[in-house]
């Protein structure tokens, strides 16, 4: 009866879901089902037994990496759930630990399945001794990139920079040329966690959970019931009461880095998901224009077509983290005419936007040249071009009103071909 | 002594919520957890029902270290200030529930629904519930589970003068089954004269424990005041 409520509710909720959202499911399902399909029939010839090219491999453990990275630094929501009805009302008997038991176990699964997925594109689906090394230890890996995230939402203090370094040396390991390095690094990694999570007395910060969880349940129970104008309003009331990691009063304050410590921390502050799908129109432009996982598609597959998408999605990036830069500042000088009082000048404001731009873009452009193989003299010149480009945008958005419009079209249309001799 | 609350401080990052509070329970009492919001009524009940760990002193229940009890003996029923659903379970499902994870209590189904007039609403799930009935579920819920000491946290909001009456009577029935009560609040009119005792806490510190009597007397109080004007002398502040 206990278990059977469980199960019925879940059933129901994915129901709802179900009814109210199959289009985005199907969506996403055939999106994976396709990239799935390009990687077998277009990277692989279609045929079991030949393995992807080292290049395809290295992407595919970089997206292992960015999972897990996703897991630990970005993910606020703990990463083994259960309903907040489940803890309120099992938490003082014996199915709690259960329950808690099969989530760990479920979780592994899933994990183990796309290891064994990830680790049969490497090997060609082969099942051999080297499928199996390659399955062991990329399950240990995006399992304890599960572990980690679980015990990082739970502990304070030292322990989550200790989560961190793991993940780092998990990270290193699973790059490593040497199977006897990859299983010690990722090996002693997977086995403290795993220690940790389920052999040390547990000390899990239960406040925190039984409030994030309930909060997921309340969501998710109004998406299943398709009530999206309270799904938005818990969403906005939730998103204000969270607790603000940075405070400006954390960081060495004064009167002439005061404004750009305030960007940095409204940058920070403006939520993951905004980061995170900048992030997917990179990784969409450079698999659009480095590997053939797109070839074959009518348009898109077509190499005169694939260069200048790639570049157009990758620029769209860097031109958003613009306009995020832009926005702030316009809301600080709208303020001003508005009657803000603000203890500096013009020229000091612009001077803290540029810096913090080209902190991030220079960041961004290391991070996209080493995914685009690009040469490090035009990753140089292109950097420092685009600063120039951003830095003009910026001074035309204080100062310009005549003419604004089309210079920085003009500016766009510029950084877009500064696009190409980057990536060319 | 039942529950032996001794000496627990705790903080949250730049806060006091406890400071070294100390208090005890006894079975068959009605003890009132007051204060103001913030006054550190919700960190205690979080730590009697073992889901914050006390950074010093201890609880104890029956002279055993409530860190000792299993899960499975842990005799707490606890009403939260929000209440807590399966979603998507009707409120009947819910009550044959938590029957099914205490079938020994001897307190039937059928009981429960009568009592708190829960019949119309058998087959809604919570979402379709007022304010009120949820609340009533949830005590329904508490009630239905295997308990020596029931907590309730603002246990009141949104049930009707009728529904307080009757909630009243369930706490009196549980005094007199030699069951302990802490009930936390701070609507100071609805707890005043149901209680045995209160425990009044302002900021994280205990600024008056004992029956309304003894901390008037105490005081130097009005021997008419209300609980309301006790506290709020006693915290320094006029209505």
């Amino acid at each position: 009866m206990v278990y059977g409520a469980i199960i019925k509710h879940k059933l129901r909720t994915a129901r709802g879901m179900l009814k109210h959202f199959w289009p985005s499911f199907l969506g996403l399902l055939l999106g994976v089902a396709f990239l799935g399909y390009q990687l077998f029939v277009v990277v692989m010839g279609g045929g079991f037994g030949i393995a992807l090219e080292p290049q395809y491999i290295f992407y595919l453990l970089c997206a292992c990496v960015l999972l897990n990275g996703y897991r630990l630094l970005f993910k606020q929501t703990p990463a083994i759930r259960v309903n907040a009805a489940t803890l309120h009302y099992l938490y003082h008997t014996s199915y709690f630990r259960k329950i808690l038991s099969a989530e760990y176990l479920l979780s592994l699964i899933k994990n183990m399945l796309l290891a064994m997925l990830v680790a049969g594109f490497i090997c060609g689906f082969q099942y051999d001794s080297l499928f199996l090394w390659n399955f062991l230890l990329l399950s240990g890996y995006l399992y304890s990139g599960i572990l980690l995230s679980w015990i990082r939402y739970h502990v304070k203090g030292e322990l989550r920079w200790v989560t961190i370094a793991c993940y780092f040396f998990s990270s290193v390991g699973l790059f490593a040329n040497i199977y006897a390095m990859r299983f010690a690094l990722i090996g002693s990694v997977t086995v403290w966690t795993v220690y940790y999570v389920f052999f040390k007395p547990r000390n899990l910060n239960l406040v925190k959970y039984r409030k994030d969880i309930a909060f997921l349940d309340t969501n998710t129970a109004s998406a299943s019931q398709y009530d999206m104008v309270k799904m938005s309003q818990i969403t906005a009331e939730h998103n204000a009461n969270r607790k603000r990691r940075f405070l400006l009063y954390h960081l060495p304050l004064k009167k002439n880095n005061a404004i750009f410590i305030k960007c940095l921390i409204e940058t920070i502050r403006a939520g993951s998901r905004i980061w995170i799908i900048l992030i997917v129109f990179l990784i969409i432009g450079v698999l659009i224009y480095r590997t053939s996982i797109l070839a074959g598609l009518p348009v898109i597959g077509d190499p005169a077509v694939a260069t200048p998408l790639g570049v157009l999605l990758i620029m769209i990036a860097y031109a958003n983290i613009g306009e995020i830069l832009k926005k702030q500042l316009n809301t600080l000088l709208e303020r001003h005419r508005l009657g803000l009082f603000l203890p500096v000048s013009h020229r000091q404001i612009f001077s803290s936007y540029i810096l913090l731009g080209s902190l991030v873009y220079i960041v961004l452009t290391i991070f996209v040249g080493l995914l685009m193989g690009s040469k490090s003299y035009l990753t140089l010149i292109f950097f420092t071009l685009y600063s120039i480009v951003f830095a003009f945008d910026v001074f035309i958005e204080i100062r310009g009103r005549k003419f604004k419009q089309p210079i920085q079209t003009v500016l766009r249309i510029f950084s877009l071909m500064l696009g190409f001799l980057f990536v060319a | 002594m039942f529950l032996e609350f001794d000496e627990i401080s705790f903080s949250y990052p730049g806060v006091l919520a406890l400071d070294n509070i100390s208090f005890e329970v006894e079975r068959g009492e009605i003890v009132g957890l007051i204060g103001a919001n913030g006054a550190g009524k919700t960190t205690a009940i979080l730590h009697i029902i073992r889901y914050l760990n006390p950074k010093s002193g201890r609880i104890r229940m029956d002279s055993v270290d409530i860190s000792r009890i299993k899960n499975e003996d842990f005799p707490v029923s606890y009403i939260p200030d929000t209440p807590v659903f399966y979603e998507e379970l009707t409120l009947l499902e819910h009550l044959h529930f938590i029957k099914a994870l205490y079938p020994d209590n001897k307190l039937s189904i059928d009981e429960i629904i009568d009592r708190l007039e829960l019949l119309d609403h058998l087959h809604k799930v919570p979402s379709a519930l007022s304010k009120g009935t949820k609340q009533k579920l949830m005590i329904a819920l508490a009630l239905l589970r295997r308990y020596e000491l029931l907590i309730a946290d603002e246990p009141f909001s949104g049930l009707d003068p009728k529904q307080i009456g009757v909630f009243k009577q369930i706490l009196k029935e549980c005094r007199q089954e030699q069951k302990a009560v802490l009930l936390s609040t701070h609507l100071l009119d609805m707890v005043d004269g149901i209680c045995d005792r209160y425990i009044m806490l302002h900021r994280g510190k205990l600024i008056a424990i004992g029956t309304k009597q003894d901390i008037i007397q105490r005081h130097a109080l009005g021997p008419d005041s209300t609980l309301e004007q006790v506290y709020l002398t006693l915290v320094g502040q006029e209505i």
